[in-house]
């Protein structure tokens, strides 16, 4: 990554013509925790920066990082930490484009959970976790204006020769009758991995509208040489209900089965609400109510249908001027003796 | 004095006639509209103001259009990089942080797009007016210093639009649009759109700078302001794909 880096440096800085631009969010946050009594609470700050390059002889470059507490980092006995979310170089060739570098890889369709997502559980709703960057060879080869086959070729611990430390997948779209259809297949790196996880899994999803109803599913099969077959399956509705003529209610509501426990990664960061039962069924739900042009509510909720375990989260967004916001939300979670809750409030402005 | 007497009777004769000519039907004056501010291909940069009280947000972004399909990408920084493929009905959007594309589903498409007081269905109607809407003659009235014809539009049967009937106010010379009245089916005023400022590209008349007021909500208002308009750039094939809105 650091060779890449210093390439790409050294490519934009030899070109007399290159004007790079930058842009991003820096976000300071502030939380407190309940967890079985005991109170925690955290300060932290969050800089994602985006380098804007232009084209070098038909190449695409980008990159983007983000710096943990770089505020704090100073003012405070903590360290500031880097990531790199993006550094990717990108050609589009006549018939197929090529991406190499640290990309972000997600294969999103528009529902809350995604099973068969290519990282499974980084993606829920709007939550983002940093698992969808990985260092990846990427090949898209498109066939149609809504059709395309991508083929990738990822290293979880960064890039290596080793055929065992690769990760691959391979997914067509397809658009066909005004549905978005999806099938993919993933085999997870040798090393590396979730030994729980399955290595291997074929996935398929769809996306559409029945009338005013948007409507989508998708099934996972995983499989492996050691761990039992399973299977995965989604079911989702989204909706707006007009409250009146310009305030429109945005529901989502979905139901997932996973029917064995080694699928608990695909939760993500809501891997608590696998109960200690063989399978899971969960009832998410999402609904979104704009109370002006400026300001939001939103709510998530979860429920393991064995009733054993349920998540609220109610947020509140507010953008106070052009460019900044300010957001405050809470997590409840009571399941099995256990109880969460959390408070946190956000302010980020956008450069 | 016989001189005379023939000049008054051309004079005469030339009124009469110019009464006798046929006025102009509410068809014709849709028409001499559309094909004045019809886009068959076009590149645009625009700034869309959006205000609520004494707040206010800006967002810019970059349009390539052809008669069915548009390529838009938002260029302020809050939303840089996020892009809409409108392909005929369809619409699809592309989000930059985790580089998804995702389907828009049917019924979120006459919500206000980005926060705005547009829908994304104001968006998609790309169909001239006269083919979706049966337009009369209802009056004139003189709007700004500028006289306008005065008509009323009710949506075709089976045609698929954002708002039943339109009240329009249209440039007499330049037949251009300079106010619309936007209608629910139940007869109650949605939005008003006023054009504050027109300029002649390319020998037509173009709005450059024009107000939507959403009626149902108060001091809320986008401002639309045209920075470039191209009539008739290169759009290469490929332009209006996925493959393009990564």
């Amino acid at each position: 990554m650091f060779f890449m880096l210093v390439v790409f440096t050294g490519i934009a800085f030899t070109n007399q013509l290159l004007a790079i631009e930058a842009g991003g969010e820096y976000k300071i946050m502030g939380s407190a925790s309940w967890f079985d009594g005991e109170y925690r609470s955290d300060i932290n700050d969050l800089l994602d920066l985006d380098l804007y390059l232009p084209e070098i002889a038909g190449n695409e470059i980008y990159y983007s990082f983000t710096i943990t507490d770089p505020l704090l980092g100073l003012l405070e006995d903590r360290n500031a930490s880097y990531f790199t979310r993006k550094l990717y170089l990108r050609h589009r060739f006549d018939d197929f484009n090529l991406t190499v570098g640290r990309q972000p890889v997600s294969w999103s369709f528009g529902s809350l959970h995604n099973p068969v997502d290519y990282t499974p559980g980084s993606v829920i709703g709007d939550r983002e976790g940093s698992g969808k960057y990985t260092d990846a060879l990427d090949l898209y080869l498109p066939l149609d204006w809504n059709s395309g086959l991508s083929l990738l070729a990822s290293y979880p611990a960064g890039f290596s020769s080793d055929f065992n430390k690769m990760k691959m997948g391979i997914r067509g779209r397809f658009g066909i009758e005004g549905y978005d259809l999806t099938i993919n297949y993933v085999q997870e790196a040798n090393t590396h991995r979730n030994p729980f996880f399955p290595r291997q899994r074929i996935g398929l999803t769809i996306k559409g509208d029945l009338k005013d109803v948007g409507i989508y599913a998708a099934f996972g099969h995983y499989f492996d040489e050691i761990l039992e077959n399973s299977n995965s399956i989604l079911l989702g509705v989204d909706y707006s209900y007009n409250l009146s003529y310009h305030t429109r209610l945005s529901m989502q509501l979905e139901y997932l089965g996973l029917d064995s426990p080694n699928l608990s990664p695909v939760l993500g960061p809501f891997y608590f609400m696998d109960g200690r039962g063989d399978r899971l069924d969960l009832l998410s739900a999402s609904l979104g109510y704009p109370i002006d042009e400026f300001s939001s509510l939103n709510l998530l909720t979860m429920v393991n249908l064995d009733g054993s375990r349920i998540y609220i989260s109610p947020a509140y967004r507010n953008t106070l001027a052009s460019d900044i916001d300010f957001t405050i939300s809470g997590q409840f979670f009571s399941g099995e003796g256990d109880r969460f809750t959390a408070l946190s409030t956000a302010f980020s402005y956008t450069f | 004095m016989r001189n005379k007497s023939l000049i008054f009777s051309l004079l005469i004769l030339v009124l009469t006639l110019s009464t006798l000519a046929p006025a102009l039907t509410a068809e014709d004056i849709i028409r001499k509209r559309d094909d004045n501010e019809y886009i068959e291909t076009a590149r645009a940069e625009m700034e869309m103001v959006i205000k609520s009280g004494r707040r206010e947000m800006v967002k810019s972004m970059v349009i390539l259009t052809d008669k069915e399909n548009s390529l838009t990408e938002f260029t302020n920084p809050r939303d840089r990089g996020t892009k809409f493929l409108k392909r005929g009905d369809e619409l699809w959007m592309f989000f930059p942080d985790a580089e998804d594309i995702v389907k828009i589903s049917g019924h979120m498409l006459n919500q206000g797009m980005m926060g705005s007081d547009f829908s994304y269905q104001d968006l998609l109607e790309s169909d001239k007016l006269t083919d979706l809407y049966h337009f009369e003659i209802i009056g004139e009235e003189v709007v700004d210093g500028r006289p306008a014809y005065v008509l009323e539009g009710i949506a075709r049967e089976g045609k698929e639009v954002a708002y039943y009937r339109r009240k329009s106010w249209i440039d007499k010379e330049r037949f251009v649009g300079i106010k619309e009245e936007l209608y629910a089916r139940s007869g109650r005023l949605l939005k008003v759109m006023t054009v504050l400022e027109l300029e002649e590209k390319e020998d037509r008349w173009y709005p450059v700078r024009s107000v939507m007021e959403d009626k149902l909500r108060r001091d809320t208002s986008t401002e639309v302001i045209l920075k470039v308009l191209e009539f008739n750039p290169d759009i290469v094939e490929g332009t209006f794909t996925l493959e393009n809105l990564r």
